[in-house]
């Protein structure tokens, strides 16, 4: 299931490389991107059309990697159900969340749903910029949908941020240098069953 | 088949289809899409040329009639049609002949 999935298995509490770097450059390109649409939006007008093309690519790639890439960023392994969800901020409320090496359930549908809103900003956008009769319609749309973006991309810093606090490890480095503490227990035991967090 | 696998179909066809238009709209071979070129183009003629005055001529007109903030200028069978605030405060439609610069009608907004 959503199991500690780290390539190699090393033991507990050692340093475990856990995002490639293809996978950290995307994110931190993204994120360029994501800075320079808000900053050029009815300024640059054309470098915000380019930036527009260069985000479509980062999700393109990002989505086949989600379908034919490893493990660790492939979608089936940590896009959660509405159930596991749930059942992962309950855990969390209770204080009795696994840890996971890779995505949590958390993260996971963060991940999906920023990819959603972003497509559907950028294709928005690109109609709104290609077709005269629907600049006006098109145009309303793209605005609320960067802003949702926007307000998302808050959440998924914030949830980071405690998440890091919780776990008392820094995730934002981890998606910095790919390094992530594995705790995971020994292959002995049954991956399925949830480790407790002190 | 798992929620991640849907998912990531969804994602991929939705991607590849905006990609797909992208080029499209780039290459010029969508009728209703207009390129960057003409889209530039159509904002250096200020969007109402290539024969009529562009907004600062008629603000500049509407200006020495007493008229303030005009707005949604549009073509109409060869005349410009234009909203503006009256000497009055009134907000006002005027119609312009292009050609002479002259006002022909003013009528008050409803």
């Amino acid at each position: 299931m959503l199991a500690d999935s780290a390539g190699a298995l090393p033991r507990r509490g050692s340093r475990v490389k856990v995002w490639s770097a293809r996978v950290r450059i995307l994110h931190w390109l993204l994120t360029l991107g994501l800075i320079m649409s808000y900053a050029t939006a009815d300024e640059a007008m054309r470098v915000h059309f380019w930036v527009g093309h260069g985000i479509l690519a980062l999700i393109l790639l990002r989505a086949l990697m989600g379908l034919y890439g490893s493990d660790q960023v492939r979608f089936e392994t940590f896009v959660p159900t509405s159930g596991e969800f749930l059942e992962y901020f309950r855990d969390l409320l209770k204080g009795r969340a696994r840890r996971y090496l890779g995505h949590d359930p958390a993260g996971g549908a963060m991940i999906a749903t920023l990819l959603t809103t972003l497509l559907l900003t950028v294709a928005s956008g690109l109609l709104t910029h290609r077709v005269p009769a629907l600049e006006d319609s098109m145009g309303e749309v793209h605005e609320v949908l960067a802003t949702l973006t926007l307000v998302l991309v808050i959440v998924h810093v914030l949830g980071v941020s405690v998440s890091s606090l919780l776990q008392g490890e820094n995730l934002i480095s981890g998606m910095i240098f790919g390094w992530k503490t594995d705790h995971s227990e020994p292959a002995t035991s049954s991956p399925s069953k949830p480790t407790s967090r002190a | 088949m798992r929620i991640g696998a849907i998912f990531g179909r969804l994602l991929v066809a939705g991607a590849v289809a905006t990609a797909v238009f992208a080029l499209a709209a780039a290459s010029g071979i969508l009728p209703t899409a207009v390129t960057q070129s003409q889209r530039t183009e159509r904002r250096d003629r200020g969007h109402h040329r290539p024969d009529g005055p562009e907004m600062s001529e008629i603000a500049e007109l509407l200006r020495k009639e007493g008229f303030s903030k005009p707005s949604s200028l549009e073509r109409e069978h060869g005349k410009i049609e234009v909203e503006a605030t009256g000497p009055d405060g009134r907000r006002y439609e005027i119609l312009i002949d292009p050609k002479t610069g002259r006002i022909l009608e003013k009528e008050e907004e409803d």
